[in-house]
């Protein structure tokens, strides 16, 4: 609520900070699970964010998934990519052998702390 | 609190630095950005590398837990592979700011 000109108005947090001449900080996380990458390996067939978009689907049923791309989806405000090179970026793959690790990103906005850490917690737990 | 927060304010590097190490994270340190730019993390950082505008820092807690400080444009990037260090870091960000 902002009192303006004797009238009391609605209006959302980050434009209120604005009309009062505030300094609006964004903050992000973005949260690294890593991973075996024998769990890729595993999920072949299906694809990995298909396995992630079964396992929100199952444990958020009332949100919204927007499936991006192959390797990116979108939970409301939260963003989950699988980074499937992020443990080789700076050492070559020898030719036919494996890493040992993948990444998966989750990111989020501070506002959005409650649903991207579940996101995460959940995420960790279900493909260990 | 099931509150959404909106952070807002100055941010005082210093304080933050400070609390972090109350908290525990003892390693944090400020980082040189051109030597730091090595590591798992760097693919990462890299998506906004057009900011840089000698208001950036980034404070180390490992090689896989860091947080990137755009003063200039107010944003805070916390990238972290430990959990336990994000909500810390988290806490001691809130620390630093006020909430809406």
């Amino acid at each position: 609520l902002l009192l303006d000109q004797n009238c009391i108005k609605v209006v959302h947090p980050k434009e209120a900070i604005n009309q009062l001449g505030l300094v609006s900080q964004q903050i992000k996380f973005n949260s690294i699970l890593k991973l075996k990458y024998q769990i890729l390996i595993d999920q072949n067939n299906k694809g990995i964010l298909n396995t992630i978009n079964e396992i929100l689907l199952k444990e958020l049923d009332d949100l919204e998934i927007e499936l991006v791309d192959d390797l990116k989806l979108l939970i409301e405000n939260v963003e989950v990519e699988v980074k499937k090179d992020l443990y080789i970026a700076n050492k070559p793959v020898k030719d036919g052998l494996l890493p040992d690790h993948f990444g998966i990103v989750i990111s989020w906005n501070l506002e959005d702390e409650e649903l991207g850490s579940y996101v995460y917690s959940m995420l960790k737990e279900k493909l260990k | 609190s099931n509150f959404k927060k909106y952070p807002y304010g100055k941010f005082n590097l210093d304080k933050f630095l400070n609390v972090l190490r109350q908290f525990g994270l003892s390693e944090a340190k400020l980082m040189d950005r051109d030597v730091a730019q090595d590591g798992l993390l760097t693919s990462l950082m890299e998506k906004d590398a057009a900011n840089d505008n000698g208001l950036r820092y980034l404070v180390e807690i490992d090689a896989s837990n860091k947080i990137d400080i755009d003063m200039g444009s107010n944003r805070i990037n916390v990238l972290c592979e430990n959990d336990d260090f994000r909500v810390k870091i988290k806490d001691a960000l809130l620390r630093c700011l006020k909430t809406l």
